[in-house]
């Protein structure tokens, strides 16, 4: 029963904060490709990219956010792969980091449910808590809920 | 072990769907030719293997009620039953509750068990009376009650009779874990018997394999059970035998000491296979010269080759392979292209025969999940019948282009939108008997499925001939749901395809049948999901017919390779009129009007640079790819025309769902993504946005 309570988190840095994707829901870190540009999307849709045969397309975080001041492009910048179930299997769809940073374990019970820092009102729910590892505040988001902003 | 059982069980339930499906389509035939007996025939072995399976991978509920519904068709079969209409009804519900059984597994629940007792009861209603039929769903034991009926209808007919049964093993026989001596003493137990074992086929011992027979018997058999008992016997092992059985003459056969040991000795030394003519000796008192012997050795069967012409794959196999060869195909590609760059001949020569082998490689694997479009039709049937049923109304479903082949895909797609288009054909569109016979129609009304193909799609049409929809009730339901300006003029097509906005059909006159909230607009969506088009045209008191138009399939197309602003998109090849250049076009020196005249036609230009990006170009170099929208001709502007390629296309998933006139994306030789247009779709969007902006 203990071990159910220790989940893995991975956590990258996007505009300079920390967030944190459930390990288990990632499929593939890939390096910072320049994705291809779907024309009339929403401008936070940079384009999609062929993993494996796969559209997937690239979400770039900080703009869905509502980050302002962050740098297009660093050495650091990736592509983190996550999966999304529905109804007709699993759904990929990607988001641009400004870097990866950790993976870590962590229980459920060290997870705050309050999540002070604001974003974007319509992302404002994809953060699901918060969770300080020595003086970072790491928010942790629900790749779902996310998912559901990005489908609007 | 556990798995291996649940695996069986559900191999067990995905055959009896196929059966109760297989039961279902005989019946709507056996419904026209109530005095079919090969369908009649065919009914009661499904059912039997049903009940059969069912027993022995643990549904006894199943196999209990599956007994009493087969004794029903036990007793048609032997005329002690007529089939009418209350049969039959009841046997579609049976089917229904077989389906509902083989999720349930046991039935354990209460309500359940007296639902079945139910059902059984109603069942038994058609038993004939004194005869007691009634299986005990606690007991097991159900097989001698199914030879019950039929023993006492042969009984009428007095004494025994002599057959001749071949029985050929195959060798899937074995493999199947059949023995062979069960089945003979299932025989030998119906009466007074004679086998005759040919055993020319065993090969010499270092050949021997153990899985392989190779032994034929006779069996001369007097009983007084008639042949369908004796075809039952091997009910189970049909598809790993051949069987054949021959009426001999009457009298006594199996107990003759004189000639039938001489015809059975010289059958076997010479391995010639008893034939029923050499029984005629036994017909008359006086026995006849036998025939002059003929050359018949050659003609006796040798053991046939079994060829398995068809077999079940699972779809997901079938997914793999056509994604595998989708790969293959973009390799193939980047393959030619470094191969035209190294440019050396032996290289090239190899490119080239890959090229070939690809090629058929993937029409082979696309053809794969290609399947008849007849499956489906049976639940249409149902579905109109269940609807005369409950409307009180009568209704003929006919069906042309069945056989007419889609990918699978686009079938799984397409079942629910055509549901609910023949549900709304049959319950707003087809009139009550009364009304239409005051119509001067028939009173039975015709809703017909019709497909066909048509350049690279496939049409599918249903037409009804109903009452029609009356373009000016829509117009106002449209006016007042906001849908249209009340101003704009409309024309008749345009105001009847207004039901399939969003928000038209809302659930006004809810009934049992159709107006479960979802309307026209799902069925669009739905079809537009597999790149289809929906369209309507109605013509009051004639009918209304619906057309589909589909793609053949979803995954590869011929395609016109453009590029917009440095990004690639491909333009299928099916919808492109004409290519023609910007600079030749007369746009009555207004550089700004995005109309020109082509043949004698005004086309409308859709600039995609400033469309998709607000940029303007150079239009000097720019091409107008003319492509078909309903009637009209439009042109799209690109910037230039790389040339024609075969390409795979990839959805782009559901959250670029709502980018439509996007298809999909496709991975060109060089690794680079290209998106495909759905030209119909972005005329659409770019003449609403047009709309929003002008008003």
């Amino acid at each position: 029963m203990e071990e159910e309570k220790i989940i893995s988190l991975t956590t990258f840095r996007s505009a300079g904060e920390y967030f944190a994707f459930e390990t288990i829901r990632i499929r593939h870190i890939l390096e910072n490709v320049t994705p291809t540009q779907v024309p009339l999307t929403k401008d936070y849709v940079l384009g999609i990219i062929n993993n494996h045969g796969n559209m997937i397309p690239v979400v770039d975080f900080r703009k869905i956010t509502g980050a302002k001041d962050y740098e297009e492009n660093t050495e650091e910048s990736s592509i983190i792969v996550v999966a999304c179930e529905d109804n007709s299997g699993e759904q990929l769809v990607s988001f641009k980091v400004d870097e990866v940073d950790d993976v870590l374990n962590c229980n459920i019970d060290d997870i705050s449910k309050e999540v002070v820092y604001e974003v974007e009102p319509s992302v404002q729910k994809s953060l699901t808590g918060t969770i300080k590892i020595g003086d970072k505040f790491i928010y942790t988001v629900d790749i779902d809920t996310i998912a559901k902003v990005i489908e609007q | 072990m556990d798995d291996a059982i649940d695996k069986f069980k559900e191999k067990f339930k995905e055959e009896a769907l196929d059966n109760v499906a297989n039961i279902e389509e005989s019946l709507f035939q056996l419904e026209n030719e109530p005095d079919n007996k090969e369908l009649i025939e065919k009914l009661f072995r499904s059912m039997h293997t049903i009940k059969g399976g069912g027993a022995m991978f643990g549904f006894n509920d199943l196999s209990t009620f599956t007994h009493n519904l087969e004794t029903i068709y036990d007793l048609i079969r032997n005329d002690k039953l007529a089939v009418t209409k209350d049969v039959i009804s009841l046997t579609f519900e049976s089917l229904d509750y077989i389906r509902q059984l083989l999720d349930l597994g046991v039935l354990t629940d209460p309500d359940d068990i007296a639902r079945q007792k139910d059902y059984i009861d109603r069942i038994q209603k058609y038993f004939p009376e004194g005869e007691g039929l009634y299986v005990n769903p606690n007991k097991k034991a159900a097989t001698p009650q199914v030879a019950a009926p039929t023993q006492a209808a042969a009984a009428p007919q007095g004494g025994k009779k002599n057959y001749l049964v071949n029985f050929f093993p195959l060798d899937t026989l074995l493999n199947n874990g059949s023995n062979p001596f069960f089945i003979i003493d299932d025989l030998t137990a119906m009466g007074d018997y004679k086998t005759v074992a040919f055993i020319n086929d065993i090969k010499p011992f270092k050949d021997l394999s153990p899985l392989s027979l190779g032994i034929k018997w006779q069996i001369i058999l007097s009983t007084d059970q008639d042949v369908n008992d004796i075809k039952d016997v091997f009910i189970f092992v049909e598809d790993e035998c051949k069987v054949d059985i021959k009426e001999l003459p009457d009298g006594k056969i199996v107990e003759d000491t004189e000639n039938l040991p001489k015809i059975i000795d010289e059958a076997i030394s010479q391995g010639k296979l008893l034939e029923a003519s050499q029984f005629e000796i036994f017909k008359t008192v006086k026995p006849e010269v036998k025939e002059p012997k003929v050359e018949v050795a050659k003609k006796a069967p040798t053991a046939q080759e079994t060829k398995i012409s068809s077999m079940r794959v699972s779809s997901i196999k079938i997914d793999e392979l056509v994604d595998a060869v989708s790969e293959l195909v973009t390799m193939q590609a980047q393959l030619n292209l470094v191969a035209s760059k190294i440019d050396n001949q032996s290289l090239l020569a190899i490119t080239e025969q890959m090229e070939k082998l690809t090629r058929q490689l993937r029409e082979n694997s696309f053809e794969l999940s290609l399947i008849p479009l007849q499956g489906e039709l049976v639940r249409f049937q149902r579905l109109v019948r269940d609807l005369c049923n409950k409307l009180g109304k009568q209704i003929k479903f006919e069906v042309e282009g069945g056989e007419i082949e889609l990918d699978k895909n686009i079938i799984e797609h397409l079942t629910d939108p055509l549901l609910h288009i023949i549900r709304n054909s049959g319950d707003h569109g087809i009139e009550l008997p009364e009304e239409r016979i005051a119509k001067g129609k028939n009173p039975e009304g015709i809703i017909k499925l019709k497909a066909f193909y048509s350049g690279s799609s496939v049409v599918i049409k249903i037409m009804d001939d109903g009452k029609g929809m009356d373009p000016s009730k829509i117009l106002n339901k449209a006016i007042e749901k906001g849908l249209v300006d009340p101003n704009t003029k409309l024309s008749k097509k345009e105001i009847l395809n207004l039901v399939f906005a969003s928000g038209f059909s809302t659930a006004e006159k809810v009934s049992d049948v159709s107006g479960r909230g979802v309307g026209m607009d799902v069925v669009k969506s739905k079809i537009a999901e597999i790149r289809g088009e929906v369209s309507i045209d109605s013509e009051i008191d004639q009918g209304t017919t619906i057309t589909l138009d589909l793609p053949l399939t979803l995954s590869i197309i011929d395609g016109l390779l453009t590029k917009v602003n440095n990004e690639q998109f491909i333009i299928p090849l099916s919808n492109i009129e004409r290519i023609i250049s910007f600079s030749d076009v007369d746009f009555n020196n207004n550089s700004q009007s995005s109309m020109f005249v082509y043949n004698n036609e005004q086309v409308v230009c859709i600039k995609l640079d400033e469309f998709f990006y607000k940029k303007e170009e150079e239009l000097d170099k720019a091409k107008i790819v003319l492509v078909r929208w309903s009637d009209k001709l439009v042109g799209l502007v690109v910037d230039q025309v790389l040339g024609e390629f075969q390409i795979v296309v990839k959805p782009l998933g559901r959250f670029l769902r709502k980018i439509d006139m996007i298809s999909g994306a496709s991975v060109m030789g060089d690794g680079s993504l290209s998106l495909v247009i759905d030209t119909t779709r972005l005329i659409n969007f770019y003449n609403q946005r047009k709309y929003k902006v002008n008003h």
